[in-house]
């Protein structure tokens, strides 16, 4: 069946299955592979607990890799678009190589404002190198501006104060700073190169409040383990990538503040 | 003038040498990256890979093994020069009814993975933590 409507966006490739625009406040969240595939995940479980319609995905052959997904017997673009009320999430399972990233991030970000989205949501790891130890984890925020703040002030979370941020968020970010989109980005801290579903779920339980949804992610906790075999090869897949754009940057400390 | 002559060629020989050998071994380490990319993470006899990392700290090697459902006692590892092979079941085996259809039918019963050091290990020199389906070998080089 053939698409509802598809615009260029630079090189890519909007395609709409069905006509969406999101209701009231809208709220963008972009998942990526990133450490601990700590948004894809969550970004997987909003999508399944909320009951989300797949509404469009993007394409490239130029700049995304020769990918077709097929869903329920469904031939699907590898970056998928759902929509649900005030929300849409931005999903992909493959990371864009690093001279795409900044070229998606303004498609995407111009694609977002079109859909009356008002703010860009972001989750991901804060990759550290004890977290084989950690019970308990600590979750930071980045945002762009002091109106993005307000939505994280009574949350009990931490401003990331200093340091760097590596990776296709960081390139979002700046982006959404450009082009003065009002985004978050919450950072709990996360294994690097092993899917971390407790990372994830940490984040939802934030990202919930923000959106005025409930999310309820206990069964994220209970299926922890089988979600971390499922994640395998996506991780896997994601990590020479994640290295090349040097990770390891994140480690670092700031010289000067 | 011919012993000046020598000697440059022989600095000419050792270079080339050298630089045959630095694109011999890029070489190699690409082709095995390439080769790493291609293996699947599981084979069809039911058994998972897991995933690992190595990481220095110190005169430490420190291995982190990713076994999510594993049956903590029935962890084993050995140690071969310089390779470690780990090996453990599933609690309980898995067959995911999601897999793509290439795994369908598919029962994962057991982790097996080889980890590769760049120097032969010492057992005694070997301490290892379980915690949530995950092990942490702190290896100490001689």
């Amino acid at each position: 069946m053939a698409p509802h409507r598809e615009e260029y966006i630079g090189e890519f490739r909007f395609i709409e299955y069905t006509p969406f625009r999101v209701s009231g406040e809208g709220y963008g969240i972009i998942a990526l592979p990133d450490s601990g595939l700590v948004s894809v995940i969550a970004a997987g479980h909003i999508i399944k607990q909320l009951g989300m319609e797949e509404i469009g995905g993007v394409d490239s052959y130029s700049s995304l890799p020769p990918v077709l997904v097929v869903s329920k017997r469904k031939l699907r673009t590898p970056i998928r678009i759902f929509g649900k009320d005030n929300l849409i999430v931005i999903y992909s399972e493959f990371m864009p190589s690093l001279p795409t990233i900044p070229v998606l991030a303004r498609a995407v970000n111009d694609y977002l404002e079109r859909k009356g989205v008002k703010y860009i949501l972001m989750t991901s790891g804060l990759p550290v190198p004890n977290r084989f130890e950690l019970e308990k984890l600590k979750t930071y925020y980045v945002a762009t501006s002091e109106n993005t703040e307000e939505k994280v002030k009574n949350l009990n979370i931490m401003p990331f104060e200093n340091g760097y941020l590596v990776g296709p968020y960081a390139i979002i970010l700046k982006e959404a700073m450009r082009t003065n989109m009002e985004s978050l980005l919450l950072l709990t801290e996360a294994f690097f190169d092993f899917p971390d579903p407790e990372a994830s779920a940490q984040n939802l339980e934030i990202l919930s409040k923000i959106i005025g949804k409930s999310i309820d992610v206990k069964e994220l906790i209970e299926q922890a383990e089988i979600i971390r075999i499922k994640a395998r090869d996506t991780m896997k897949a994601a990590i020479p990538n994640l290295t090349k754009m040097r990770k390891d940057y994140e480690y670092s400390t700031p010289i000067n503040i | 003038m011919d012993e000046e002559i020598k000697k440059m060629m022989k600095k000419v020989e050792d270079f080339e040498k050298h630089v045959r050998e630095l694109i011999r071994e890029e070489l190699s380490r690409l082709h095995e990256e390439l080769r790493e990319s291609l293996e699947t993470s599981w084979t069809s006899k039911g058994v998972l890979k897991p995933l690992y990392s190595v990481r220095e700290e110190g005169k430490d090697y420190l291995i982190y093994v990713d076994m999510p459902n594993v049956d903590e006692g029935s962890i084993e590892l050995k140690f071969v020069e310089n390779k470690v092979v780990v090996t453990a079941k599933l609690r309980e085996t898995l067959k995911l009814s999601d897999w793509p259809f290439r795994g369908e039918g598919t029962s994962f019963k057991e982790y097996q993975g080889i980890i590769e050091l760049p120097f032969k290990i010492d057992p005694s020199k070997v301490s290892v933590r379980k915690r949530k389906g995950m092990l942490e070998l702190r290896i100490t080089r001689e």
